[in-house]
């Protein structure tokens, strides 16, 4: 971590480097641990440190961008010399307008760096992983998981005079409790390590293969499903990617084109995108440096937003609304603080409430089949429950769904009154935290169209 | 680079471990994407660091860092040590590599052209046309096109005196064609990846092919639902490599066979009392881990940990027969590893990850398969891809599919999906085509492990048929 005062000085030093008309750089610096488990013992243990600096530059409408995780100067010079070489070559892109002006950020503080976060130890992590394989052992199951900590440092700014800077840390585990014939999964994410209860998410993972010991068949077909947080979230992914990425709306791929003000879900749900709440991972700009605001992007089933980065943005004359996942943006801006407003009933209410029913613990493996109906497929995997006469009795045998997200939303029974955070894992590139503020939620003849064995 | 990587193995030597490896790796890339006519970006990418792994008293480190310098380094072997030790609070039995004779050599890429001496322009120039082709189609809204280039350069060092430097270049171009009309969106595509130079983007000939993507884009908006039912299916050979990927790659990982993969993708069906005593497939179906054969974005002359590159049997005339390994994990099957321990750069740790995962070619010609089908299907390139986390069932969809009737292809189905349990759907393969339609493909973005890494990998493939098969979604 450089600190924000050196940073300054490298986006400041790097915008002199070149001759464009614009000129963007967004640094991200990062470090990352991860101890991972599996029957009972860590069996990968990794850290890492690395950096990159994007060079976006603008020559009228001739754009050219390079990326370098070098932090040595000539390395630095000879990234923006390569971005200004490719936008030479480049024809010119008519979508560009500017790169975003820069606009007051939020004032709000938000405790994004946690120092114990970022001192939790290889050893505090080994800790963690004996804390729930104790549980394991204590229960005659064999637990397999990671436990992992980072720290990101972000700064991006342009010669319009923007600038942003922020350096957030979090942490992630996931476990698998597994028997005989059954497994169990629980996984939480915080930017306070000190908030991390690893007994109590082991033990909630222990329970769950525990009551689904012995799973029994189950028919394909359709049934009352009440879906835990972490699979009600996958709806709301597959939203967030297809439904409200301002690129796709514009292209006519997104679902919500033309749509926009119309009601498409249920109205108990309202969606907004809060980059500021409570229960999320708050975070206050995008990877363009424009600051992120509270947007409603479904209101009581209305679709009302999409989300817009500067490039999207400028093809509608409107703002961005600080979605941009970085240059180049080909994917276009996504929500990332997604939160899904709670409703009145508890999830025991919920289960008890239900006559014949199936209770999913997450998916795996979803998958869309028709990004434009918003159809998709999965299968349920680590805790797959049969609910009769108002209570769980036992576990069953994976099953796959295809589905119409819209048309599953609009097949609503209840939402629960709790919200969890549902954190992404850390995934495959740099460190930064994202995720999901969402309650449980049932719906009537949810489509399980095959089984697996197990 | 070469006093760099041997000082940290004689440091980690010095230190005493029961093993340990060092890898620097450079990479470069190049990526131009076009969309509708306009060059949405060409980015330049280059990375390089290194990683240290040790293992000490059983139990394993690793750390790494972008900053290739001595200080650094001493830092990192540091680091690398005192996770190792955190481990060890948790750690297992006894861990013994299989043994490996020390390795020396170099390994390079066969390229006629290097794809990064070829003008921006020129491959500018080679998407337009492409974008210009597909949108002469009134009905096509959107035309995508791209090119990506890689260039890694390896050091690998290790405790056991190996000391390998390799070299890979990797091209591969995309192009797409999205129809679009009264609410209906479809789309076909065309493209691939190979370990080789410019010629392969030459090879490919993108311009050619872009005239019919977009005609067959725009019959699918006007194509029947493809029906539900049990019916034959002949699929293609770029939709196969998504189904040996998925069905036949992954679970013979013997990572996720031990467990180790469990908590993120998943265990395998394919479980240790089954080697050599399973039926996986029919006689017909023989299936091969070849990291020597040349193009495939699998092919190295040593793995991540310095075994060299191997072909081995997997599925053998049906009966499964072999796992991907590792030198920690072969020995729990009493055999030595199979070289199939890779690693998505410096900052990751080689897991067991796929070569070239290549189903060997049958005796049909394609033209006679499908002659010989009186009704059934013919799918052809992947859309979507769902399977559960021990591999067996399975539902994946296509871009396109004919009907065939009476050995005869006749009109397209849109929307074409078929799923099946993994061992029934290979047993029920009653043809594979020959080596004349055989060919490497390429697979870039395989993900796996946490942190997730990204591995390019190969699959030589072929049309084969399916009998029994169920297509639509069940009801």
């Amino acid at each position: 971590m450089i600190g924000k005062r050196e940073a300054r000085r490298l986006v400041n030093f790097v915008i002199r480097q070149s001759a464009a008309d614009q000129v963007e750089v967004a640094i991200l610096n990062h470090k990352q641990a991860l101890t991972r488990f599996a029957n009972n013992y860590i069996h990968q243990n990794v850290s890492e440190s690395n950096s990159s600096i994007t060079v976006r530059v603008a020559f009228g409408k001739k754009l050219g961008i390079a990326s370098t995780n070098s932090v040595e100067t000539k390395k630095i010079k000879d990234t923006v010399e390569w971005a200004e070489k490719i936008a030479h070559l480049q024809k010119e892109n008519k979508d560009f307008v500017s790169l975003p002006k820069a606009r007051p950020g939020n004032n709000r503080r938000h405790k994004l760096h946690v120092k114990r976060t970022e001192d939790f130890s290889a050893r505090a992590r080994a800790e963690a992983v004996k804390e729930i394989i104790g549980v394991a052992r204590r229960n005659g199951l064999n637990s397999f998981g990671s436990v992992s900590n980072g720290t990101a440092e972000i700064c991006v700014a342009n010669s319009l005079g923007t600038f942003a800077y922020s350096v957030c840390d979090d942490l992630y585990c996931n476990i698998v409790m597994s028997a005989s014939d059954s497994t169990g999964f629980s996984q939480t994410g915080t930017r306070d390590a000190g908030a991390a209860d690893f007994r109590g998410l082991a033990e909630k993972a222990a329970n769950k293969a525990l009551v689904s010991a012995h799973p029994v068949d189950l028919k394909p077909g359709r049934y009352t499903t009440i879906f835990e947080p972490l699979a009600a979230s996958e709806f709301l992914s597959f939203m967030a990617y297809y439904a409200f990425n301002g690129k796709m709306y514009q292209e006519g791929r997104s679902f919500l084109t033309q749509k926009l003000g119309s009601k498409i879900i249920d109205e108990r749900i309202t969606l907004i995108d809060d980059p500021y709440n409570r229960m999320g991972f708050a975070f206050p700009f995008d990877f363009e440096g424009v600051p992120k605001k509270r947007l409603v992007l479904i209101e009581k089933g209305t679709a009302k937003n999409v989300v817009y980065d500067s490039m999207t943005a400028h093809k509608e004359r409107r703002k961005s609304t600080g979605h941009s996942l970085g240059a180049p943006g080909f994917f276009g801006p996504v929500p990332l603080n997604i939160v899904m407003k709670p409703g009145r009933k508890s999830v025991d209410q919920m289960i008890r409430e239900t006559e014949r029913g199936v209770l999913v613990t997450r998916f795996h493996y979803t998958n869309v089949i028709d990004p434009h109906k918003l159809v998709f497929t999965g299968m349920t995997r680590d805790g797959t429950f049969l609910i009769e006469d108002g209570k769980i009795t036992k576990g069953v045998k994976n099953l796959r769904f295809t589905e119409n997200i819209i048309e599953v939303l609009n097949r609503l029974e209840d939402i629960s009154a709790k919200q969890e955070l549902v954190a992404d894992d850390p995934g495959y590139g740099a460190r930064f935290a994202t995720g999901t503020v969402v309650p449980a939620i049932k719906v009537r003849d949810f489509h399980f169209t095959s089984a697996t064995e197990f | 680079m070469d006093q760099f990587v041997k000082r940290i193995a004689g440091t980690l030597r010095t230190r005493k471990v029961d093993y340990g490896d060092v890898r620097v790796v450079m990479r470069e890339s190049e990526s131009i994407v076009l969309k509708n006519g306009i060059i949405e970006a060409i980015t330049r990418y280059s990375d390089a660091g290194f990683g240290v792994r040790v293992l000490k008293d059983s139990a394993w480190g690793f750390a790494s860092s972008n900053e290739l310098k001595k200080t650094v380094a001493d830092r990192v072997v540091r680091n690398a040590l005192s996770i190792a030790r955190a481990s060890a609070l948790v750690r297992s039995n006894e861990i013994n590599l299989t043994a490996l004779p020390p390795q020396q050599g170099n390994y390079r890429t066969e390229i006629a052209t290097d794809p990064f001496t070829i003008s921006l322009n020129d491959k500018i120039e080679l998407l337009l046309l492409c974008d210009q082709a597909m949108r002469k189609e009134p009905r096509v809204k959107i035309s995508e096109a791209s090119l990506d280039f890689h260039k890694n350069t390896v050091y690998f060092a290790s405790t056991d005196g190996s000391y390998v430097i390799q070299e890979f270049i990797l091209s591969g171009g995309h192009i797409k064609a999205y129809a679009m009309d009264k609410g209906e969106m479809q789309s076909r595509s065309y493209g691939d990846y190979g370990q080789q130079g410019y010629e392969f983007i030459q090879a490919m000939d993108f311009a050619g092919h872009a005239p019919r993507v977009a005609a067959e884009a725009v019959v699918l908006l006007d194509a029947e639902q493809c029906p539900q039912m049990k019916t034959t299916v002949i699929l293609d050979g770029d939709q196969m490599v998504l189904q040996v990927h998925e069905s036949c790659g992954h679970p013979v990982e013997l990572d996720r066979v031990l467990g180790t993969e469990a908590s993120y993708a998943g265990t395998s069906f394919l479980t240790l009392d089954k080697l050599d005593k399973f039926r996986y497939g029919s006689d017909l179906v023989t299936i091969a881990a070849d990291a020597t054969v040349p193009g495939g974005l699998g092919t190295f002359g040593w793995d991540d940990e310095g075994v060299p590159g191997q072909r081995v049997h997997l599925v053998k005339n049906g009966m499964f027969v072999g796992y991907l390994s590792s030198r920690e994990t072969a020995p729990i099957i009493g055999r030595t590893s199979s070289g199939a321990m890779r690693a998505d750069g410096w900052n990751r740790i080689p897991l067991i990850r796929m070569t070239n995962i290549n189903l060997e070619p049958g005796s049909w010609k394609l033209e006679d398969m499908i002659c010989d089908t009186k009704d059934g299907l013919f799918m052809s390139t992947n859309k979507s891809w769902s399977i559960d986390d021990r591999r067996l069932n399975f539902q994946f969809g296509c871009e396109y599919a004919r009907k065939i009737e009476n050995g005869r292809l006749t009109k397209v189905y849109k929307n074409p999906t078929y799923a099946g349990i993994t061992p029934q759907f290979w047993k029920d393969c009653d043809a594979v085509a020959d080596r004349d339609s055989w060919r490497m493909h390429g697979t870039p973005n395989c993900g796996k492990g946490e942190p997730g890494q990204t591995m390019s990998v190969g699959h030589g493939t072929t049309p084969a048929r399916f009998r029994n098969l169920q297509v639509g979604i069940a009801e």
